[in-house]
């Protein structure tokens, strides 16, 4: 909310600056900025004038030059401006004037004719940005007032965020009365309204159909009132607040909302039909159009204010523009109502529809209040706009609000805040803020809370309001000493393990990126991903932002091709998200499954080239290159290191979207069964079609991995094994297959049949070409051969390995190259 | 005899310093031990008059022979040691290197700046007590708004607006502060938790991200007290930002907190000496979390019984402190994912 500083001096006569006003305000909770400083950097030698005479520049065919009047002086002054005619109210800048913008005015010679001081625009007094000609003044100013005096400048306007819990504060006397209550200084009210009420009958007939939703229904006719502009002061303070001033009328019911926090409105009495006023929800499909011109179909949710043939207002929102103050006004009814914050939010929410009244009202405005701001309003009016009461004022309000009574125990402050606080720490600024209280029997004090505070019911509530006033910063920090809780802290959490895998693939190269958890459902379609609509979002901000994500590669796609656009090189990125998946509902479990996915994403080479190695530049570039075997080798090792004896496999696959021959499954065994398999994932090199379709030059590898087993089988496996004394026999084997028999399924029976002794083996050449035949290729294995509790011969060695060839042999049908 | 005998040893020594030192080659040095100690040397002549001695003399002149040519094979050695340290200098000294050049390394990789802040906080508060937790993102809205005392149609709902999924009756958390919920559903007091995770809020633009990471905190017992949760707040901001750093809390309002706070940080850019700085707008001060003490409304709904227990739960952004600490200006970086950004956390 917007407020004049100024404003709230007229309800506490404080002596702080705005700066500290701010600070005192945001240590209260109301945090605040100072939003502008209007007529900052005018001084008092620029005054109201008043142009007697305008004659042509003897010597410029552009300039002008004015007599001009202050005070009893006339002054000579050139002005370049056509805007403005004898007799009009000008602003004068004096000789010694210091404007905003820094421009000092002094008597100078323009074209050889004296100009003693300079009339001003809105631009030149800082007032507005731009501006066009002088600002001419309203004909009733008086002369050579300083120009802040006159147009009421020199405030500084603040914008306060107040919380949704202090409605109270959405006014200048409810921020008053905070600020009164911060500087211990009285708050000053309106005196009384003064003004003849009228007896007789009423002009209209009041019919509240919701009593729970329009809880008082106040309001007055005026007669005999001549609509026009609003004074200038009224007008500065209004837009200074961010309200739009339209006439005297309307003007009146925003100032007067914004003084006292109460939303008022007022209806062309003409336009009131049969002399109702309905208090009613309205019929589902009737229409309206409000204020702003917009056409409105309502519902029976929406509480209106109709007369007894149409819609007039929307309850607490917006009023009608049929029947609004216009030019040719000269009775009004005025309004001044409680309605309930539940039913103005659901309206204003529904149409889109946020106004100053919705905004209070919603914030709970306080009900007690309607009359005195219908009073303040009328007075007003009269003074603004002549006319008198016509006819008795109604105040519908069969059920009136009552200052509810709260306790308040000091034990409880203690125990809640840490400190004891003795009577007068608790009373007096409490009293302060109009919240009126007594000790009771045995030590607990008992408040009358007022009813523009609807926030405080509880004592929960007080003890915040004590806290507050007595200054969060006055109570000491202390460091509490701890129970032990056996349920979370015995447990591990799988945080350790997510943070494990990003060391690992840190060291490796990978940087960590971060998407979206949703995505785009065209994305999704792209690369084949099957999800439920039930994980589309009902609101999403825009299709890219529109689904749930069921896997997190196509976004690392995504991201990849960026930064290959961006000029980024040698790419390895790796994300650890949850991914979601829609499942069916039952037993009260929630239908939506969210497990932790790992997802790697590389291009271009390992690293760009050490000079040293510049040499071997080309037998480099087959080897740098980032392959599907590099993505394996990054994954085998990430399993191995966080899953040890768990064993993987890979398996065919066949996805769209990766080259039919670079991809494969990942199955993992599952622990404590036997030969029991869980996916682990997937992982390939994007289709060159797909990269051409995503012009993407270079080759994209990709992998997921489901962590499901990561979270839970942690590091359970690990067993040491002891470290044999003896040493170990290398012995090379190589073989010539088939090509069809994968080199994967040579190694295993390798590892099924190398015998008790064989400790290690792994590849360690493959070939193809001459001189072996088409068809065939040679793979050479390393393996390694001991005994815990010897040294083995040669011998033995030898018989083991024969024993394997012929199993080879056997099975494969693997030949000694 | 004897004493020429000796003599003829002694000028061995003394003549064979003169010779070293004019030999500057290993094969100078084999010529002369050859010269001294071969066959046909100095020494075996000199030893040629051992027989003329007495039976008396013989053994001190031999043992002073000896002593001898162990004197002349130790100063052989020691000028051969000498010579081959000085053509290894002469040749390192030629293999000249510049240390200037650049050195060979792996490519190392980043963890993203939101999950650094993340591990760094989680530490702190492991070790000041707190277990770490989570709880799903996608809510009902029974734990993201009913239970932290948000009723359907209250004001406090602005704050947070909400993205629902399609049938209209789950939604993507806007807060961490559901996991206090669940958790406070699941057991009994002492309850010392902070769950980490992404939160989303429909809005979007240059400060405002529609899914961002919140850690939210909760500290139960039966004695926690507002002073204690300035203390323990506290303790964590200033071991995260620096020992220097001051605090100061706030009256604000969170509808499942009472008393509620906002925490503010001293600038660490402008440490209160810069009017228009920047960050923190020439106040001195940055907003960092939002805290209060768990409000009863909360308690009842998990069943716990206020009169008994107290508490206090916090809640404050990832990228907000990432952005204070590393001096990160734009919000939507964290989310760009470009290879330039990453690579410099």
């Amino acid at each position: 909310m917007l407020a004049s500083f100024n404003w709230i001096k007229d309800f506490v006569d404080f002596k702080a600056d705005a700066p500290e006003l701010v600070r005192r305000l945001a240590m209260a909770g109301l945090e605040s900025e100072i939003l502008s400083q209007p007529g900052k950097g005018i001084d008092d030698h620029v005054v109201t004038a008043q142009i007697l005479k305008i004659d042509k520049h003897p010597n410029a065919d552009r300039l002008s030059l004015c007599e001009v009047q202050f005070n009893d002086e006339v002054s000579p002054v050139v002005c370049g401006a056509n805007n403005m005619k004898a007799g009009d109210k000008v602003v004068l800048a004096r000789p010694g004037a210091k404007l905003p913008g820094g421009l000092v005015i002094k008597v100078s010679k323009i074209r050889k004719v004296e100009s003693q001081g300079m009339l001003c625009s809105e631009s030149e007094l800082g007032l507005a940005d731009t501006s066009e000609g002088i600002l001419i003044l309203p004909p009733e100013t008086p002369l050579g007032l300083p120009l802040t005096q006159a147009l009421d400048l020199g405030d500084t306007i603040l914008e306060i965020e107040v919380t949704p819990n202090r409605g109270d504060c959405l006014s200048i006397q409810g921020l008053s009365r905070e600020v009164a209550a911060n500087f211990h200084l009285p708050f000053k009210s309106n005196e009384t309204p003064t003004f003849h009420e009228a007896t007789g009958k009423s002009q209209v007939e009041v019919n509240v159909r919701s009593q729970e939703r329009c809880g008082r229904y106040a309001c007055r006719v005026l007669s005999g009132i001549k609509v026009g502009p609003s004074p200038q002061h009224v007008v500065r303070r209004l837009e200074s607040c961010g309200i739009r001033a339209i006439n005297n009328i309307v003007d009146a019911t925003n100032y007067i909302m914004l003084e006292t926090g109460q939303p008022l409105h007022a209806f062309d009495l003409k336009e009131i039909r049969r002399g109702q006023i309905n208090i009613r929800t309205a019929e589902s499909g009737e229409k309206m159009k409000t204020l702003d011109g917009i056409d409105r179909e309502l519902n029976c949710e929406d509480l209106v204010i109709a007369d007894g043939e149409r819609i007039l207002a929307l309850a607490g929102v917006m009023g009608g523009e049929d029947s609004g103050v216009s030019e040719a006004t000269t009775e009004i009814l005025l309004e001044s109502a409680w309605f309930q914050a539940g039913s103005v939010r659901k309206t204003a929410r529904r149409l889109g529809l946020q106004t100053e009244s919705s905004y209070r009202f919603e914030r709970g405005v306080d009900p007690s209040g309607c009359v005195a701001a219908i009073n303040r309003l009328t007075e007003v009016i009269l003074e603004v706009a002549g006319g008198k009461v016509l006819g008795s004022t109604i105040d519908h309000y069969p059920d009136p609000v009552r200052p509810i009574e709260v306790t308040l125990r000091p034990s409880r402050i203690q125990r809640i805040l840490g400190i004891a606080l003795e009577a007068p720490e608790i009373m007096t600024p409490l009293q302060a803020l109009g919240i009126s209280g007594e000790a009771g029997k045995g030590g607990d004090y008992h408040f009358q809370i007022p009813t523009y505070r609807s926030d405080l019911n509880r004592e929960i509530d007080l003890i915040e309001e004590v806290a507050r006033l007595y200054g969060y910063d006055r109570i000491p920090a202390t460091y509490p000493s701890i129970h032990l809780s056996e349920l979370l802290q015995a447990k591990g959490n799988s945080f350790d393990q997510l943070d494990h895998i990003r060391t690992l693939l840190t060291g490796w190269g990978f940087h960590e990126v971060l998407h979206y958890s949703f995505t785009s459902h065209e994305l999704l379609k792209k690369f084949s991903q099957e999800f439920s609509e039930e994980q589309s979002l009902l609101n999403p901000i825009s299709e890219d932002q529109s689904v749930m994500r069921p896997a997190l590669f196509p976004q690392m796609v995504q991201t990849l091709q960026s930064n290959v656009f961006k000029g980024n090189k040698d790419l390895r990125f790796f994300e650890l998200r949850p991914v979601y998946r829609f499942d069916r509902e039952g037993d009260g479990k929630r239908p939506f499954q969210e497990s932790w996915h790992l997802c790697l994403g590389m291009s271009g080479a390992r690293r760009s080239p050490h000079f040293l190695e510049k040499e071997s530049a080309t037998a480099l570039k087959e080897f740098k290159g980032l392959t599907l075997l590099d993505l394996k080798g990054y994954l085998e090792a990430l399993f191995h290191r966080c899953l040890p004896g768990i064993k993987i496999a890979e398996g065919p696959l066949n996805l769209p979207y990766f080259h039919p021959n670079r991809q494969m499954s990942l199955t993992l065994q599952t622990p404590g069964t036997q030969g029991e398999t869980v996916a682990g994932g997937f992982m390939g090199r994007l289709h060159p079609a797909v990269l051409a379709e995503m012009d993407v030059p270079v080759p994209i590898l990709i992998g997921e991995i489901y962590l499901d087993l990561f979270l839970t089988e942690w590091k359970n496996s690990i067993q040491f094994e002891e470290i044999s004394p003896f040493p170990t026999i290398w012995r090379d084997i190589n073989l010539i297959v088939d090509e069809k028999t994968p080199s994967g399924e040579v190694l295993r029976v390798i590892r099924a049949q190398g015998g008790l002794w064989l400790r290690r083996a792994e590849l360690f050449d493959l070939y193809r070409g001459k001189p072996l035949e088409a068809g065939k290729k040679a793979l050479t294995y390393r393996l390694e051969y001991g005994a815990k509790d010897r040294t083995l011969t040669d011998e033995e060695v030898n018989g083991s390995r024969e024993k394997l060839l012929e199993q080879l042999k056997h099975t494969l049908g693997a030949t000694l190259r | 005899m004897k004493e020429d005998l000796l003599k003829s040893l002694k000028s061995l020594t003394d003549d064979l310093d003169g010779s070293v030192q004019k030999v500057q080659t290993e094969a100078g040095l084999s010529e002369l031990k050859a010269t001294y100690l071969g066959k046909k040397g100095r020494l075996t002549e000199v030893l040629k008059g051992l027989g003329k001695l007495s039976s008396e003399d013989r053994p001190a002149v031999g043992a002073k022979a000896n002593e001898i040519k162990n004197i002349i094979e130790g100063r052989l050695r020691s000028a051969l040691e000498s010579l081959q340290r000085q053509s290894i200098a002469k040749e390192l000294a030629q293999d000249t290197f510049d240390i200037s050049l650049p050195g060979r390394t792996e490519v190392v990789g980043n963890v993203h700046p939101i999950s650094q802040i993340f591990a760094e906080a989680r530490h702190i508060f492991e070790g000041l007590g707190f277990a770490t937790c989570s709880g799903p993102e996608i809510e009902d809205d029974y734990h993201n708004f009913e239970a932290l005392n948000i009723p359907a149609d209250h004001p406090a709902r602005d704050l947070q607006d909400t993205f629902y999924l399609k049938d209209g009756r789950w939604l993507l958390r806007t807060h961490t502060s559901t996991v206090q919920i669940h958790i406070m559903e699941n057991q009994g007091a002492p309850v010392r938790m902070i769950a980490p995770g992404a939160v989303y809020r429909c809005d979007s633009d240059v400060t405002h991200t529609p899914m961002f990471h919140q850690i939210e905190g909760l500290w139960v017992d039966d004695r926690t007290t507002f002073g204690d949760l300035k203390g323990v707040l506290t303790l964590f901001i200033q071991q995260m930002f620096g020992d220097g750093t001051k605090v100061r809390f706030r009256p604000s309002f969170f509808p499942f907190t009472e008393p509620s706070a906002e925490l503010d940080m001293s600038c660490h850019i402008c440490a209160w000496k810069n009017p228009s700085c920047p960050v923190c707008k020439g106040t001195g001060w940055l907003e960092i979390l939002g805290c209060g003490m768990v409000d009863p409304a909360v308690f009842q709904c998990v069943g716990y019984d206020p009169e008994k227990i107290t508490g206090f739960a916090f809640g404050m952004g990832l990228e907000r402190m990432a952005m204070i600490k590393f001096g990160i200006n734009d919000l939507r970086l964290f989310f760009e994912n470009d290879l330039r950004f990453l690579q410099q956390f």
